[in-house]
């Protein structure tokens, strides 16, 4: 009779077993659908454009020294350069690149926050990872913030089994260094959260050796930090460069009060009104139930975030602005996990309601962006045009200088700045792009070259909206 | 058994709560009509009683902020105001606002929020006027009508001073706030019970 229950609770475990799995893999697959069909768009913003020109530009160490002149370190363009060399030079392989990271992210699910914290746990991270508003549209964006968020949130899923998991901390010793190393080279907030990490870890294996008189950990720890520390040594020198090049000399505005809510609007805002309080409150509760049921590992995911941000504000005091809101992208996956192990304990009505609330935000975030993705801009219309009209001797002149480098994206090297255009030259016609700033175009140059100007459309890319005109030789 | 009955209530009064606030669309969001790109002309002076007037038909019910683009470089800013105001169909006031001198931009958009409810399709006319300045107040923006104008002015042009301004429309954006979705609401109503299941 014993015999018989027994099987019977293993084919009852087994059953489950499956239909978590069934569950997980289908939420994985429909939401790399739903990215997927995001990608299939020429739409982009000059950040993009900067992604696609360094690849198509640069070889591998073309694109490190490129890099070192800018702002990021190179990993993610060499990823890039990797991906198109295989599969093409296409918009949509640049923005696959962002989703494959996205998908890495989410399986953390099966192969560490299951087995380390349960079926529900597993299936709250893979649900709230893609429900946090801002991460949506960053998944389908050629730029490296995914590939940032993944290695963190390994490096922060290795520091914890390392901790708790003594058999295997070698293994995860190895793992740690590896993603934080992957973590500097990708994105340098990327690098602080795992510079946090780091810290938060060393606290922990520092009590946790002395109270057992075992020093194993804590040596694995430093080993592993010092081997990060060597291996970023070389791009450290960089780092200092850019940024004391930068200082009192960078896009970003100054730190203030006005400033820091807007982080949690980037973060937890979307086109539902009052969406940021709504996540503001859910994360308040989420504190206040780690604390009460002692979830330190919930706590310290959320450290992460709330450390890195505190560096980048003291640092953005103290020295310059370095620090936005999209910057703790890197983070958003230690966030998702914080809010997983908050509310996995929960009643299943409980749970039931924050996954509707979290697919229902994915969903209006999804909206947004598709509109923004498919519709928002006229540069579909721009391309058709132009590919329908553009004969091989035309050229294409434009006057907002700052924009150069996204219409050769499109155009080639047929794209010329409106104040390097030969109007005596050899053409056929001249696609000028008019974006109502200075400088202007010359009427009477027109006019002594025997050029006629005729107005197209008001038409336009991401960011930038122009008058597009047709000069042509007068008959 | 007692808890399971409090929050079967709870919820049906949510749903309820929700719905009204639904059908008599309590939450809104901002949606903007700009106009488009164009080479900037301005007006020197709406002061002395040269008001500016952009006839406007409302794309939506309520218009929340209307934003004019100034240039404050060549006036004094020390005394008057820019006032912004709505005129109906039979010239009656439907909105005014006003903004310091001093509150304006060197160069740049004035918001001036209007926060009024107007017939949506109907023609309204929008007057800028300079009062109490001690020289021609700011410059105001205009575009070419033909090349810029937003869903609102199509059709129109600038009057100035009693004067039509050919092929002339205003720099302008209108902020409106429209009420979400009917189905938005049911994230409120998932949130709404997640947050009761937490407390009881």
């Amino acid at each position: 009779m014993k015999i018989r229950m027994d099987n019977g609770g293993i084919a009852a475990d087994n059953g489950k077993q499956k239909r978590w799995l069934f569950a997980a893999a289908a939420l994985i697959v429909l939401f790399t659908v739903m990215y997927i069909s995001l990608i299939f768009n020429k739409s982009i913003w000059i950040d993009e454009a900067y992604t696609m020109q360094i690849v198509r530009e640069n070889d591998f160490l073309g694109i490190i020294k490129t890099t070192a002149k800018d702002v990021h370190p190179p990993l993610y363009y060499l990823l890039a350069e990797c991906l198109t060399s295989v599969l093409g030079d296409t918009f949509w392989v640049y923005k696959l690149l962002s989703i494959i990271p996205m998908v890495l992210t989410m399986s953390f699910a099966f192969s560490r926050v299951k087995p380390w914290w349960g079926e529900r746990a597993a299936l709250l991270f893979i649900i709230m990872i893609n429900a946090i508003p801002c991460v949506l549209e960053y998944v389908v964006q050629m730029r490296m913030y995914t590939w940032a968020m993944f290695f963190v949130t390994w490096a922060g899923l290795c520091a914890y089994g390392m901790y708790r998991h003594e058999e295997d901390m070698k293994r995860f010793c190895v793992q740690l260094a590896a993603s934080s190393i992957l973590a500097c080279y990708t994105h340098n907030y990327a690098m602080i959260s795992c510079v946090c990490i780091y810290l938060i870890m060393g606290i922990y294996a520092f009590l946790k050796c002395k109270k057992s008189g075992k020093w194993m950990l804590l040596i694995l720890w430093l080993a592993s930090g010092a081997a990060v520390a060597v291996l970023y040594l070389p791009w450290l020198f960089v780092l200092i460069k850019q940024t004391s090049d930068r200082i009192e000399n960078y896009w970003i505005e100054p730190i203030t009060l006005r400033v820091i809510p807007e982080y949690f609007a980037f973060l937890f805002g979307s086109e539902l009104p009052y969406s940021t309080v709504m996540y503001l409150i859910l994360c308040a509760a989420a504190v206040a139930i780690c604390i009460r049921k002692r979830e330190v590992c919930g706590l310290l995911a959320l450290a992460v975030p709330v450390m890195t941000a505190t560096i980048g504000i003291t640092v953005s005091i103290l020295v310059s602005p370095f620090f936005v809101g999209r910057y703790l992208l890197p983070c958003v996956g230690l966030l998702a996990l914080f809010i997983a192990l908050a509310f996995c304990e929960k009643p299943g009505a409980f749970q039931i309601a924050l996954a509707t609330f979290a697919i229902l935000m994915t969903l209006v975030s999804y909206k947004k962006n598709y509109m923004l993705e498919y519709k928002s801009t006229h540069a579909e219309e721009l391309l058709s045009y132009m590919e329908e009209n553009l004969a091989p001797d035309d050229l294409i002149a434009y006057n907002y200088e700052g924009f150069g480098f996204v219409y050769e994206i499109y155009f080639g090297d047929r794209v010329r700045f409106l104040k390097n255009v030969d109007f005596a030259g050899d053409f056929g016609s001249i696609w000028y792009f008019d974006s109502c700033v200075t400088p202007w175009l010359d009427g009477q140059l027109l006019e002594q070259n025997n050029l006629e100007k005729e107005f197209i459309m008001t038409t336009g890319i991401e960011h930038n909206e122009f008058q597009l005109y047709q000069i042509r030789h007068k008959k | 058994m007692r808890r399971n009955k409090i929050i079967a209530i709870l919820a049906i009064v949510l749903a309820a709560v929700l719905a009204i606030m639904g059908i008599s669309g309590c939450i809104t969001r901002a949606v903007l009509s700009r106009t488009g790109p164009a080479y900037e002309q301005k007006v020197d002076s709406v002061a002395f009683g040269f008001s500016l007037k952009q006839p406007f038909v409302p794309q939506y019910e309520r218009i929340d902020t209307i934003k004019v683009h100034v240039d404050t470089s060549g006036c004094a800013k020390e005394t008057g105001e820019l006032q912004i105001s709505i005129l109906d169909e039979n010239d009656k006031q439907a909105a005014l606002a006003a903004i310091p001198i001093s509150a304006l931009p060197q160069y740049g958009w004035a918001d001036a929020r209007v926060n009024a409810k107007l017939a949506c399709g109907q023609r309204y006319t929008l007057v800028l006027e300079s009062v109490g300045c001690v020289d021609n107040g700011p410059k105001i923006t205009f575009l070419d009508s033909r090349l810029a104008a937003s869903a609102e002015q199509n059709g129109f042009n600038l009057e100035y001073a009693g004067m039509d301004v050919a092929y002339s429309a205003l720099k302008a954006q209108f902020v409106y706030e429209v009420p979400i979705k009917m189905y938005e609401y049911s994230a409120y109503y998932a949130f709404g019970m997640m947050m009761m299941l937490m407390v009881f």
